[in-house]
């Protein structure tokens, strides 16, 4: 195991949110036994233990206030393919990155891996079908544990739901160094009351009072309801539970795509279309993404900087980006959707497709250059501004009132004398407004937007944090969303598995 | 163009083996930026294009994009007496075909991804009996048609009038504008163009396995060996020259 003393600049002392934490020590280990005997000394000495897998969480959940670091990073094996009666399954360690599994599945590289099942890795590979993990969590280079401890989703969450309807089983490490398998079907609360034998450890406590939100996308908290499974409490809790050292996902067969961005005169007409393209039967797409005139702008801009990019036509445009199958049914798609563009105001030949890996990547590219200019941005700014961070909304509301908090993005943040862009997964009604902050005072100005934003979305009926967890940065929210009864009961519920609460301490509660 | 397999997909095996089971087969990216500049060429100059390849039965799929890309004409030479070609052979063939066409300009990529050999642009240039213009990076189109030559230590600007093959390297990487919706609906309307070698009326001796002139028998890693230097003294390099020739045997 490889244990240091970080320096202040430490890598592991930050994630994408960019906040900068402290520890005392930074410990790596190389296996689960390793793991299993570090744990087990903290707990002993109730020392506080924060767990980071490859810090591109976006909320603060791997950035640790004291204590001890632990990375995951050398746990990064595939380790098998199963199947029952759902299909194949993808058996990994935490560190897998979504984009290893996707390469792996799609390749159907099995040789160095193991059956989970009898003969499962080789009819895995002579089946004739092609399958992938469907979860596109926009950040392919994250780890499998850090998108199940946050119920990671992204544009494909349209058509598939997110990471947590794809989660067969996890096992979970808890902070006395055993673990134990968690999976679906197998371990049911009655009613609110969970009393479980797993592995031949009992597991007993109340699940917390309030109704998770299911209405919308929504990553805001431990998913509390009546009859809940507890494999489902324990995707999307931050990691306050245990520590996910293998985890079971879910395949699915996959089919050919045509990617499609199409150029919109202003917001309001691709608003409109996305609106109309929503519940359509005839386009049906796959998945639904928004880009404002501003975001659009911005990719031009991120142009001359990275050539490979595609540039967007000149003149203030918004777009919209969604994929189709690419089946039998693909030109009376076509047809609809040219009707429905132009009834928008557009012009179906003011557009971009592309079905080919490569002509796809360099759509997803665009996609991805808007976050990624927001976050070259900021990094540039910490160097005058160490205390500055990314302030980025991720609210969903119901459908039918998402132009009332489309509206509402505007006012407030206007209201505030704020920049912004909005893009994002509109097919969800859940846009993300990227604040452009300029100064220590913008970054004041927008954690006030972004209260009342945040404050707004609960009130239409939505969440504040639809799909990047609420880690330490969107604490605030569990207790405008739950009261202090729900926060108490993840509390008590905490206590059952982790008495010293030692584990990511300050992720969703104090 | 040229299809090959994409090679950012591609993994080495434990055992140095190159994984290219289930490997998808893209456009080559070299091909893509000789295909972007003539597809500029017709948006600025009314050019009309057609893209060829000989490849297997499936780079139909990639000659369709062609013609969404927007060419005029795509053209797939395809027969199982052209598998096994050599440079030379796949070049005979696309110079046999070309001989039968009014062309100003053959684009081409500078190599291709797969084999890197870089020798179909100046083999289909002896063939064609015409100049070649190698490693060009871009083509300006403002007063005639002049192009960038980049190479390892210079770069030349060249006018290059008509009838010429012209190379491409990847520089800047790709940036051709995607095809529009309406592009790939209007592509569907038109056809890839079969062609086999009876068509293009190519004796067998001439094209694949049987017409080509090298093979490759196999494929290794050449390792680096470090020598130790040798230092001659004296002040005369001829001299030096010769004893570090008759050290090595020459």
């Amino acid at each position: 195991m490889i244990e240091f003393t970080p320096n202040s600049d430490s890598p592991y002392l930050i994630d994408e949110c960019k906040i900068r934490g402290n520890a005392d020590r930074v410990a790596i280990p190389e296996n689960e036994d390793e793991l299993s005997a570090l744990l087990l000394e903290c707990n002993d000495r109730s020392i506080p233990v924060t767990i980071s897998g490859l810090r591109t969480g976006l909320c603060g959940g791997s950035v640790p206030y004291g204590g001890t670091l632990v990375s995951l990073e050398k746990l990064n094996s595939v380790i098998g393919i199963g199947e029952d009666d759902r299909g194949f399954y993808v058996r990994t360690q935490p560190c897998v990155t979504v984009d290893e599994i996707v390469r792996m599945v799609r390749l159907k590289h099995v040789s160095s891996i193991s059956d989970i099942t009898d003969d499962a890795c080789a009819r895995f590979r002579s089946d004739d079908r092609m399958f992938f993990y469907p979860v596109d969590p926009t950040e392919m280079h994250g780890s499998i544990g850090g998108n199940i401890s946050t119920n990671a989703s992204g544009p494909r969450t349209f058509r598939y739901g997110p990471t947590r309807d794809w989660v067969r089983s996890v096992r979970l490490m808890l902070p006395d160094g055993r673990t134990v398998r968690i999976t679906r079907g197998e371990n049911i609360a009655k009613g609110r009351h969970m009393d479980a034998n797993v592995d031949g450890i009992h597991l007993e406590f109340d699940v917390p009072g309030y109704d998770f939100n299911t209405d919308v996308k929504n990553a805001a908290g431990i998913y509390a309801r009546n009859d809940v499974d507890l494999l489902d409490l324990i995707i999307g809790s931050d990691g306050i539970f245990g520590v996910i050292v293998e985890a079971d996902v879910y395949l699915t067969e996959w089919h050919p795509l045509i990617s499609n961005i199409i150029f919109m005169p202003d917001d309001d007409s691709a608003l409109g279309l996305i609106d109309d393209l929503r519940h359509d039967d005839v386009v049906d797409p796959e998945f639904l993404e928004y880009f404002d005139c501003g975001s659009v702008d911005l990719v031009r801009r991120s142009c001359s900087v990275d050539p490979t990019i595609l540039r967007p036509p000149e003149g203030r445009r918004s777009a919209v980006f969604l994929d189709l199958p690419m089946d039998g049914s693909v030109e009376s798609r076509y047809e609809r959707l040219f009707e429905l563009v132009r009834r928008n105001g557009g012009d179906p030949s003011d557009s971009w497709t592309g079905y080919g890996d490569k002509d796809r990547e360099r759509m997803f590219r665009f996609r991805h250059s808007v976050p990624k200019s927001i976050f070259n941005y900021v990094a540039s700014l910490k160097k005058d501004m160490p205390a500055i961070n990314k302030m980025g909304t991720d609210m969903s509301v119901p459908e039918e009132r998402n132009r009332e908090m489309m509206a509402e993005y505007g006012r407030v943040l206007e209201s505030y004398g704020l920049e912004y862009v909005i893009f994002g997964h509109l097919g969800n009604c859940h846009p993300h407004a990227e604040i452009i902050l300029k100064d220590m005072e913008d970054l004041r100005k927008a954690k006030e937007a972004y209260a009342v934003l945040a404050r707004r979305a609960f009130e239409l009926g939505g969440s504040p944090s639809a799909e990047h967890g609420i880690g330490k940065l969107k604490r605030d929210y569990i207790m405008m969303m739950y009261g202090a009864e729900g926060t108490e009961g993840i509390r008590r519920m905490k206590m059952a598995f982790d008495p010293n609460m030692i584990l990511n301490r300050g992720n969703i509660i104090e | 163009m040229k299809e090959v397999p994409d090679i950012d997909l591609v993994t080495i095996s434990d055992e140095g083996r190159l994984e290219r089971e289930n490997v998808p087969s893209v456009a080559d990216p070299f091909c893509m930026m000789a295909l972007g500049h003539a597809i500029r060429m017709k948006k600025d100059m009314g050019a009309h294009v057609t893209a060829v390849t000989m490849g297997p039965p499936h780079a139909e799929g990639m000659m369709r994009r062609c013609l969404e890309y927007g060419t005029d004409e795509a053209i797939l030479l395809t027969d199982r007496a052209f598998a096994g070609a050599d440079t030379l052979a796949t070049a005979r063939a696309l110079g046999c075909f070309l001989k039968g066409q009014n062309y100003d300009y053959v684009f081409c990529g500078v190599q291709a991804t797969d084999g890197d050999t870089g020798q179909v642009p100046p083999e289909l240039s002896s063939i064609l009996g015409i100049p070649i213009y190698s490693y060009v990076s871009d083509i300006d189109l403002t007063d005639g048609v002049r192009m960038t030559q980049m190479y390892e230590d210079e770069c030349l600007v060249i006018d290059a009038p008509p009838k010429a093959v012209v190379s491409f390297i990847r520089y800047p990487e790709t940036n051709i504008p995607l095809p529009s919706m309406t592009d790939f609906i209007d592509a569907r309307k038109k056809d890839v163009t079969v062609m086999n070698a009876w068509m293009l009326g190519m004796p067998l001796n001439m094209i694949g396995s049987k017409g080509s002139r090298t093979r490759v028998t196999g494929i290794a890693t050449v390792l680096k060996r470090k020598k130790e230097p040798v230092f001659i003294e004296g002040n005369d390099v001829n001299l030096a020259a010769k004893e570090i020739l008759k050290e090595v045997g020459i």
